[in-house]
């Protein structure tokens, strides 16, 4: 379960995400920036997924970092 | 002479996508002198998959397609290969290397597989994930967004088809990713923001299973 805190961070990062850009995620379609930003705010399965694969990112970038 | 069976259905992105960018590993199959069966577009379907295998006894099959944890398709999403069918299955993966680059097929249909008699079984046991240029989908080899995720993952069946071990194959792939992220954050910190999270993705749900040490 993400933290309201987590979720921010998430939007504020797709915020950035360019327009033209888009995720493909197999069978469950294609994802553009405003797809994406309603699917973390509604907490869907997609943004649920959303929200794990960058918090991911964040923690072992931090690792890196350090 | 190794025999490589590789299909390549190109019904919509994501199809295509994996198909153009399969472009690379034929060249390579080619240029080993690999005995290489293309199944392209609508030849993509289950009863091609099944004459091939049965007629050519591929050693190393890679299938581009749609998944679930049970199954993968070919063209227009048919069922090519599905662990609901054992004897079936064991005539189509038995004693050969598996690379499925298709969502999810790695929780239920590797281990089926693996059950079957396959040596080993690479493939990835949730979705697949690919970011793309919206303007680029009519020229998939053009977008520079897509190409980290499918030249990592280009790596293990070029690995595979150059002689090495399944489990050295994956290393390979993650080399190359490595350089990908290195890549990414030296020169386009702005692309890498929204790259980097899904190339790990990828690298995290993908599976291994079998022999290790399995070569063509």
């Amino acid at each position: 379960m993400a933290t309201e805190k987590e979720k921010k961070l998430v939007l504020a990062r797709l915020a950035t995400m360019p327009l033209d850009m888009a995720l493909s995620l197999g069978s469950m379609g294609s994802f553009d920036r405003e797809r994406l930003i309603i699917e973390v705010e509604n907490e869907s399965d997609v943004g649920k997924l959303v929200i794990e694969v960058y918090m991911n990112y964040l923690r072992s970038f931090k690792q890196r970092v350090r | 002479m190794t025999i490589f069976l590789i299909t390549l259905p190109e019904h919509d992105d994501i199809t295509d996508y994996c198909s153009k960018w399969s472009g690379e590993i034929l060249k390579i199959a080619e240029q080993l002198g690999h005995d290489t069966k293309k199944l392209k577009g609508s030849e993509a379907n289950r009863k091609n998959f099944e004459g091939r295998i049965i007629t050519h006894k591929p050693h190393f099959v890679m299938l581009n397609g749609h998944g679930d944890s049970k199954s993968v398709n070919g063209h227009a999403d048919e069922i090519i290969l599905s662990c609901d069918e054992f004897v079936h299955n064991e005539e189509l993966s038995k004693d050969r290397i598996l690379y499925i680059r298709a969502c999810g097929c790695g929780s239920e249909l590797g281990p089926a597989c693996i059950k079957a008699g396959c040596k080993a079984f690479v493939g990835y046991k949730k979705d697949f994930a690919i970011i793309k240029s919206k303007s680029k989908v009519s020229r998939p080899l053009d977008d520079k967004c897509a190409e980290p995720f499918l030249e990592v993952s280009n790596q293990i069946p070029i690995a595979i088809l150059k002689g090495t071990t399944v489990g050295e194959a994956v290393g390979k792939a993650d080399m190359k990713l490595e350089k990908e992220i290195q890549r990414l954050m030296t020169h386009d910190t702005f692309l890498a923001l929204h790259l980097i999270p899904w190339l790990l993705w990828n690298q995290k749900v993908r599976i291994v299973l079998g022999d290790n040490a399995a070569t063509i």
